[in-house]
């Protein structure tokens, strides 16, 4: 080792250490770390939400198309299999929740068949990230994907594999898979942040460089065996949602902004004021155009539509909640999952149906303390929860 | 956050700042460049498998934050040939030049100094600083050989190396 070799590992070890300015920085960084969660939570809602939204219905390669690659799909334990049938938590008003799944990523429901996950193989022989269907018999084989890969989005017949990495170069990548897991294709960009999707039919819509001056929000489209994309920007945006009915919005800190889609591309329409958080689709039988929203205070049921009308007739159901609400899941039966993250009680609740048009509607079940990084709709009955730990449990509180 | 997470980051918080100012060369800076990272780390914390001793994988969530971080806001760095600052007259001749030291690697690209930092200070081998950075050996090597060759020449230019 060379004189200044030394030198150098002597200075270095000797940089004396001096005050951070911020004494204790885990409440920053849980701040930002639910921030994220909570967009990455209203994605999948929305995604969860469209189950019945159909617009241009895609035709994608198949076996024979010479584009279509099969990824590897050697099959590899789950990453964590289920030791125990449930879960300790604190429930009231209903069962408790079943432990399903240990160590995912994300979780997206899908229009037909049992919902996506997507989760790290870190201790099978091949590792890698995959995706898989949260199918009731575990363990599983899952579907390796190109990286980076950060949620999983389901069309109808395309699943859509999402994913920015921002820690050693800026690099974001969309792939489209068949529902078989054969890799339709992929694309890459650079210097772009993808933090936020939604999916209307087998379109994809993702929000690029979110919360910034230069936010655009592409639509991908599978058009013989390769990804059409088309952009709008929408400086400012937040968020993208899609009603049950297809329309796809874009949340500001202000306003909504209507994307109209084409088949030349997408523009924005609409804009109305609005200052909540889309935080889940609307999917009941009444909210076919509208959203979930949280405006500060209370969950309002929201039709941007008709917001130009007034505001009286653009909001259905609102309901005071016991703190921030991050996440509303419309229930197959019409009732109202929530995911409360803060104030004095946070946890998810559960509200029927009948409770919802009430003065003050009532939660039916409240799991206390449970904090979610998505929720969706289960086809067996209830929701599957994804914990901030990536532990997936199915709880089912209606009668 | 998981509570064995925060219980780490608060009592290794200065270290980690200290570890950032190395690789960004700004203290202010290193908050946040740290910050950054443990909030990606948080967002991954199910897959880290060491979580009773995340040291290494926080380590190197900051060496790749700080990279991104620095290609990100390259257009707005500039390299000073001359070391900005003396350094104080009262500190002995052996702090002054550790001092000294550690701001002309603050000079270098964030990728040598972070090779710099990897292997001087956590002691790495360069096929752990390869692992780390997510490169080749071959690349680590002469990455190593430009930075001190680089540090040396800024050293004796600011007058200390012989």
């Amino acid at each position: 080792m060379s004189d200044l070799e030394q030198m150098l590992r002597d200075a270095l070890h000797e940089t004396p250490t001096s005050a951070p300015r911020s004494a204790d920085p885990v409440p920053a960084i849980q701040r930002r770390v639910r921030r994220l969660r909570l967009a990455a939570g209203v994605s999948l809602g929305a995604a969860a939400a469209v189950v019945a939204a159909v617009v241009v219905p895609m035709s994608v390669g198949t076996s024979g198309n010479a584009r279509v690659q099969i990824l590897n799909t050697t099959p590899t334990p789950t990453p964590t299999p289920s030791p125990t049938p449930s879960p300790s938590a604190n429930v009231t008003g209903g069962p408790q929740p079943q432990l399903v799944w240990m160590g995912a990523d994300w979780v997206a429901s899908a229009p037909s068949g049992m919902p996506w996950m997507l989760y790290d193989d870190g201790s099978g022989p091949d590792g890698g990230t995959r995706i898989a269907r949260l199918t009731p018999a575990l363990p599983q084989d899952g579907v390796k994907v190109l990286l980076p890969a950060g949620r999983v989005v389901a069309g109808k017949t395309v699943v859509w594999v999402v994913g920015s990495n921002d820690s050693s170069t800026i690099s974001s990548r969309v792939s489209a898979l068949t529902t078989r897991g054969a890799l339709i294709a992929t694309t890459t960009s650079r210097d772009a942040l993808l933090t936020a999707t939604a999916v209307v039919g087998d379109d994809l819509y993702v929000l690029r460089n979110g919360n910034s001056a230069s936010a655009e929000i592409d639509r991908m489209r599978v058009v013989g065996g390769t990804i059409q994309t088309a952009t709008v920007a929408v400086p400012g945006a937040e968020n993208v949602a899609a009603t049950a009915h297809g329309d796809v919005w874009a949340q500001t800190s202000t306003k909504l902004v209507r994307i109209a889609s084409t088949n030349t591309g997408i523009s924005t329409s609409t804009s109305v004021e609005w200052t909540g958080d889309i935080i889940g689709t609307d999917t009941s039988s009444g909210g076919q155009d509208g959203f979930w929203t949280w405006d500060g205070s209370r969950v309002v049921q929201l039709t941007p539509s008709l917001l130009t009308t007034g505001a009286s007739v653009a909001q259905g159901d609102r309901l005071l909640v016991p703190g921030h609400a991050a996440i509303a899941v419309t229930a197959p039966g019409g009732g109202l999952y929530l995911s409360i993250v803060e104030g004095d009680a946070p946890g998810i609740y559960y509200y029927p149906a009948d409770q919802l048009g009430a003065g003050q509607p009532q939660p039916g079940a409240i799991w206390h303390d449970a904090t979610a990084a998505t929720i969706c709709v289960d086809p067996r009955g209830g929701v599957d929860v994804t914990s901030a730990d990536g532990i997936i449990s199915r709880w089912d509180p209606a009668p | 956050m998981d509570a064995r997470l925060a219980d780490y980051v608060r009592g290794q918080w200065p270290s980690l700042v200290r570890y950032g100012t190395l690789l960004c060369g700004d203290a202010v800076e290193a908050e946040e460049l740290v910050q950054s990272a443990l909030v990606r780390v948080a967002l991954r914390w199910p897959f880290v498998r060491d979580k009773d001793d995340p040291s290494g994988y926080v380590k190197r969530a900051i060496v790749h934050a700080n990279i991104s971080n620095w290609r990100r806001i390259r257009s707005r760095e500039v390299s000073s040939e001359a070391l900005p600052e003396q350094p104080i007259a009262d500190r002995s001749d052996e702090v002054a030049d550790h001092d000294r030291l550690r701001r002309a690697l603050a000079t270098l690209p964030p990728r040598q100094r972070a090779v710099l930092v990897l292997r001087y200070l956590d002691d790495l081998s360069e096929e752990q600083t390869a692992d780390v950075l997510g490169c080749s050996v071959g690349t680590v090597k002469s990455q190593s050989h430009k930075a001190l060759a680089k540090l040396r020449v800024l050293y004796a230019e600011d007058g200390v190396m012989q």
